[in-house]
């Protein structure tokens, strides 16, 4: 019995020090958040999304703490509705949400610790979030959010110049497609090959690779930009 | 001789109020399209693309004047056979009912060369036509709306079209237009040869259209085998310029069989016209 | 004609039935069609030259459309005339036309013969008027020619017909009887009609004023229309 009491109690203990290193995990996360109080960054969007044919295009985006963000595109560009800034509005409001530590894992070779957060509000969009954070650089490797309006966002993070700022170089986006239809009678045109809408009908992942360069960061950004 | 009776036709042409009711018609039409467009635009797009909108945000000009003249182009490329055939339909039977044919053919030309003349004259109201909707279209669209990336949806899904990639893609798409209307005006003329009176060329044509519309579109296996050689299905032939990558073969496939399609309602208009009987 | 059809047609300007034109274009515009395809002059100095012509100058920017028949009639004669051409086709030119039109299209058929010097080609069911107007004639009857010649010289061979206002028919029919055998005498007007030759009306007028027989009016028909009834019997 003792012995039965003494493996809950520790089990009590050690569920306890894990949120608390979840809690350690993305606090350090927030706090380098916060050192970027703005940026503009010139980003190249490649995507690669079943029944969407787009070239890369260019497109300058914004940031302003806490939440403000405009993508400048020069033409058309196409980006996941999830998983831009979704993580840092999730993180700035530490009530919202519960944190919990789940396991080491090792994301393309880099050691990583991975947190689950779930929302406090039952009305919440968000369902789940998870991140694979790099407890040692405080920064984010790869997240996946699962939202009850667009399914599952996986992103990968990829460093460089901008480590330091937690700011990266290559964001990957994967998202789920398979909801796509096309309206029926909006397009008539002459080549329909039913066989390579069978093809395209089993991929069902979306991959949008957003690369960043020439980031300006902390010069300040007038909000007259995000309107 | 061929270009002295051409020049004759235009002098008539133009004369003819109803010559400028199509011009005045794709006026009328295009400015609807861009007043609509211009006030509520955005919910047309949402309409298309709303599949893609659970997951992706579409960024950018995307009501951009290409956009708008693909619209334009889209909603009017099957009224305007009606504007083109209320014109070339009554090329020869107009003449056969005023009595005028029976004055020109007293003179030195020759019936083919007249009817040729004709054939001619059409063609050039046609392009006409296709070059005033591509100015209203293409030219003040983009002044309205500005330019841009092109967002097209085909049966296989959307796709995006820089914008510096668009301008040829409209030469393309109008060419293929004009030969599509080209063969509207050529199957009125046609038609023409066989009435006297002007208004049964011009009902027939449209008539043509709308079964041969209609049989392309009916799902029924039983036409199959012929849809693709109604010169309707062809009709819609300049979208294939908006694909990607450009399906060569189906652009010059439907260019060749309305070619066929001219030459065989010409060649039939130039036999019935020989043996017409001029006298009243 | 098939082999040199336009080389043929180039000397030729005609009016098949009736003259028909673009009624919402002027006469000009319509002159000048037809001068672009014959090949002729579409100056407007030229066009409106044969406007002139025939008569129709000061309409040359009117609308065919409010054109009467007669004026369609004239522009239709201009219109054969616009290249030139040695011969002219007319097909009936004075049907329908008022008297005033009649007397028009008459002179300028007139004028073709005799100011251009065309050669004129003119069917006509209006007898009198192929009298006035021709020079040779052909009867065609159910597409054969029944006669042909000067129209002169075939009337001349015909018996005129002769119709005088003398003060005392009754004295006048018996001396005519001698004459011809088919007078007929009015009572109530003292007039008396009958058929002669040409050559013995002056001898027959000789003979009733030797008689005392006074004379008022002498009208002499040469009776084509009975002509063409016996020749086309």
């Amino acid at each position: 019995m003792r012995k039965l009491t003494s493996l809950l109690l520790f089990s009590i203990l050690s569920f306890a020090s894990y949120a608390q290193d979840a809690d350690a995990l993305l606090s350090g996360i927030v706090l380098k958040m916060q050192k970027v109080k703005d940026y503009k960054v010139e980003a190249l969007i490649t995507s690669d999304i079943p029944m969407v044919k787009i070239l890369p295009s260019k497109a300058t985006i914004y940031f302003k703490q806490k939440d403000k963000i405009k993508i400048d595109a020069k033409g058309i560009a196409i980006v996941p509705k999830q998983g831009f800034n979704d993580i840092s509005k999730l993180l700035a409001d530490k009530n919202s949400y519960t944190a919990i530590y789940m396991m080491k894992e090792t994301v393309n070779g880099i050691a990583t610790e991975l947190v689950s957060i779930f929302p406090k509000s039952d009305t919440s969009d968000l369902v789940l979030s998870k991140l694979w954070i790099d407890p040692v650089n405080d920064i984010v490797i790869k997240s996946q959010t699962t939202t009850r309006s667009s399914g599952t966002v996986t992103v990968e993070y990829k460093y460089g110049s901008q480590k330091s700022w937690g700011l990266p170089d290559q964001l990957i986006f994967t998202v789920d497609v398979k909801k796509f239809k096309i309206p029926k009678g909006v397009a008539t045109d002459l080549n329909k090959k039913s066989d390579k809408k069978e093809n395209e009908k089993e991929q069902k992942q979306g991959k949008i690779t957003i690369d960043l360069t020439s980031y300006v960061i902390n010069k300040g950004i007038k909000d007259e930009v995000f309107k | 001789m061929l270009l002295k009776s051409t020049w004759n036709e235009f002098i008539k042409i133009a004369a003819k109020p109803r010559s400028y009711l199509g011009l005045v018609a794709i006026t009328v039409l295009v400015a609807v399209i861009l007043f609509a467009l211009k006030a509520d635009g955005m919910s047309f797009i949402s309409f298309v693309t709303a599949s893609f909108e659970q997951t992706l945000s579409f960024e950018g000009n995307i009501m951009n004047g290409n956009l708008v003249a693909f619209i334009v182009l889209q909603m009017l490329v099957i009224h305007i056979p009606l504007l083109v055939a209320l014109v070339t339909g009554d090329l020869v039977s107009g003449e056969a009912a005023m009595g005028t044919i029976r004055m020109l053919l007293t003179k030195p030309i020759s019936r083919r060369t007249m009817l040729l003349s004709k054939f001619l004259a059409g063609a050039v109201y046609t392009l006409l036509i296709v070059i005033w909707l591509g100015i209203l279209a293409v030219i003040v669209g983009k002044l309205m709306f500005g330019v841009g990336d092109i967002m097209v949806l085909n049966s296989d899904g959307l796709v995006i079209i820089k914008e510096m990639d668009v301008n040829w893609r409209y030469v393309g798409a109008f060419g293929v237009a004009f030969l599509a209307l080209l063969t509207v005006s050529s199957l009125s003329i046609m038609l023409s040869c066989f009435s006297e009176n002007s208004i049964g060329p011009i009902v027939t044509t449209m008539a043509i259209i709308i079964l041969f519309t209609i049989i392309g579109t009916l799902d029924v296996t039983i036409f199959d085998p012929i849809k693709p050689f109604l010169f309707t299905t062809h009709m819609i032939a300049w979208r294939s310029f908006f694909e990607d990558p450009l399906p060569w073969d189906v652009i010059k496939e439907s260019s060749i069989i309305l070619l066929v399609h001219n030459v065989i309602f010409i060649s039939i208009a130039l036999f019935q016209f020989n043996k017409k009987d001029i006298k009243s | 004609m098939s082999t040199h059809r336009e080389a043929i047609l180039r000397q030729i300007g005609c009016i098949i039935e009736k003259p028909d034109f673009y009624k919402y274009l002027s006469a000009e515009k319509n002159l000048e069609i037809f001068a672009r395809i014959s090949g002729a002059s579409t100056a407007k100095y030229d066009i409106h030259a044969m406007l002139e012509f025939v008569g129709l100058k000061g309409r040359e920017r009117d609308k065919v459309s409010g054109f009467s028949h007669g004026m369609k009639q004239r522009l239709g004669i201009a219109q054969t005339l616009i290249h030139d051409p040695e011969l002219i086709i007319l097909d009936e030119p004075t049907t329908g036309l008022d008297p005033q039109g009649i007397i028009d299209v008459r002179n300028l058929i007139l004028q073709l013969k005799n100011e251009k010097n065309k050669t004129v080609l003119l069917s006509s069911h209006q007898l009198s008027e192929i009298e006035i107007i021709a020079n040779r004639m052909v009867i065609i009857n159910k597409g054969q020619t029944v006669t042909e010649g000067e129209v002169s010289k075939l009337l001349n061979e015909q018996e005129l017909v002769v119709r005088m206002e003398v003060q005392d028919s009754g004295k006048a029919l018996r001396i005519l009887n001698g004459w011809s055998d088919k007078v007929k005498e009015n009572k109530d007007d003292n007039t008396l009609e009958f058929a002669t030759s040409r050559e013995a009306l002056p001898s027959i007028i000789k003979s009733l004023t030797e008689n005392d027989v006074l004379i008022y009016g002498v009208e002499s028909k040469r009776k084509l229309e009975d002509y063409f009834i016996r020749i086309i019997n």
